[in-house]
């Protein structure tokens, strides 16, 4: 019976990991979300020192959350978003018309990061 | 990471019944579930070791959903028959008095090489000889010969002897089975008395073994050369 216990322990553990892993990534994703978005329009104001700024703040905030979600998604997905986020930089100083598409690709990049760990009827099959 | 949970639980339901599928000759010794987390198990340990883009908890989440699984089908299977036989299935007699049963050997898809070759294994070279045989749930057949062929014991013969546990390690390398001397009914003190009798400490010895009766059989530890 001990083992049983030491089991239903360890479900629950596993269960509790994965709902909360799910918490931390919806939670970061937001706060992604809510600094490229910031990051878009204050580059279509024009305002590019500040947009600077908060592109280094992006690329401080996105290490950091790389290493929460290594633990659950597979680095390649993680390294296509580093690789965008490393260009963000360079796209804003050579002012590329790239740069809002490139920020609208990490947006999508870290959705399906959360979306593939949604349990859907279609993923799990 | 849900995903890896869910697919690990489905897996195992499938390879279950793939396994139950298989029949008993695929088995070999294992039971269905057993073999289901080894192979699973294998499997699923080298995948994170193998792609290192995979994070590791990927693998470790499945491996114990299915050890956390086994647990609890074989906790059910206690209490539940029916559990029990979707998870193991049942014994079948395939001999009885003598006489093969066709019909379970061909839904066991048993050949009469496979049956014969258990029978040898098992040191009975006739049928004739077999009063019962029982393929087992872990496919392995169980032989019981007929009374006639059975080889003479000392109950038959009329003779009475104690029944008496075998000799017990009591030291092992120098240090003392504390269960085992137990288990003898002696003590520590019995112990020391017989190491001073034999002119031997503790350290010396290698192995020392000892039945219920007091008899025991003591080997020192070999010279450092």
């Amino acid at each position: 019976m001990k083992r049983v216990y030491i089991c239903i322990g360890i479900f629950v553990l596993i269960i509790g990991i994965s709902v909360y892993s799910l918490y931390v990534i919806k939670k970061s994703n937001d706060e992604l979300y809510y600094r490229i978005d910031e990051i878009i329009s204050l580059h279509q104001i024009g305002d590019r020192e500040v947009t600077a700024q908060k592109v280094e703040g992006l690329e401080e905030f996105w290490k950091g959350y790389y290493v929460k979600i290594s633990f659950v998604a597979t680095s390649s997905t993680l390294d296509d978003i580093s690789y965008s986020v490393a260009k963000l930089a360079p796209l804003l100083k050579e002012d590329s018309d790239e740069f809002v598409s490139e920020c609208q690709s990490i947006k999508y990049w870290a959705y399906l990061v959360y979306s593939n760990q949604l349990p859907y009827f279609y993923s799990v099959l | 990471m849900l995903i890896v949970f869910f697919r690990a639980i489905i897996l195992y339901f499938i390879i279950i019944i793939s396994i139950r599928l298989m029949g008993k000759r695929q088995i070999g010794e294992l039971q269905p579930s057993e073999l289901v987390i080894t192979i699973l198990m294998s499997n699923i340990a080298t995948l994170p070791i193998e792609d290192i883009t995979i994070p590791m908890i990927m693998g470790v989440v499945p491996i114990f959903t299915l050890v956390c699984l086994d647990v609890f089908m074989s906790q059910l299977s206690l209490y539940s028959r029916r559990v029990r036989k979707f998870f193991s299935g049942t014994p079948k007699i395939i001999i009885s008095d003598g006489v093969v049963d066709q019909q379970v050997m061909k839904k066991l898809r048993f050949t009469i090489d496979d049956l014969m070759e258990s029978l040898r294994s098992m040191q009975v070279f006739d049928i004739e000889d077999v009063q019962l045989a029982v393929v087992e749930t872990t496919g392995k057949i169980s032989v019981y010969q007929k009374q006639t062929t059975q080889p003479c014991t000392k109950s038959d013969m009329g003779i009475t002897v104690p029944c008496k546990n075998p000799p017990q390690l009591i030291i092992s390398d120098g240090d003392i089975e504390e269960v085992a001397l137990n288990f003898i009914g002696r003590d520590r003190k019995w112990l020391s008395q017989i190491l001073a009798e034999e002119n031997c400490h503790l350290e010396q010895v290698f192995i020392m073994t000892c039945d219920g009766d007091g008899n025991y059989k003591l080997i020192r530890k070999e010279d450092k050369k």
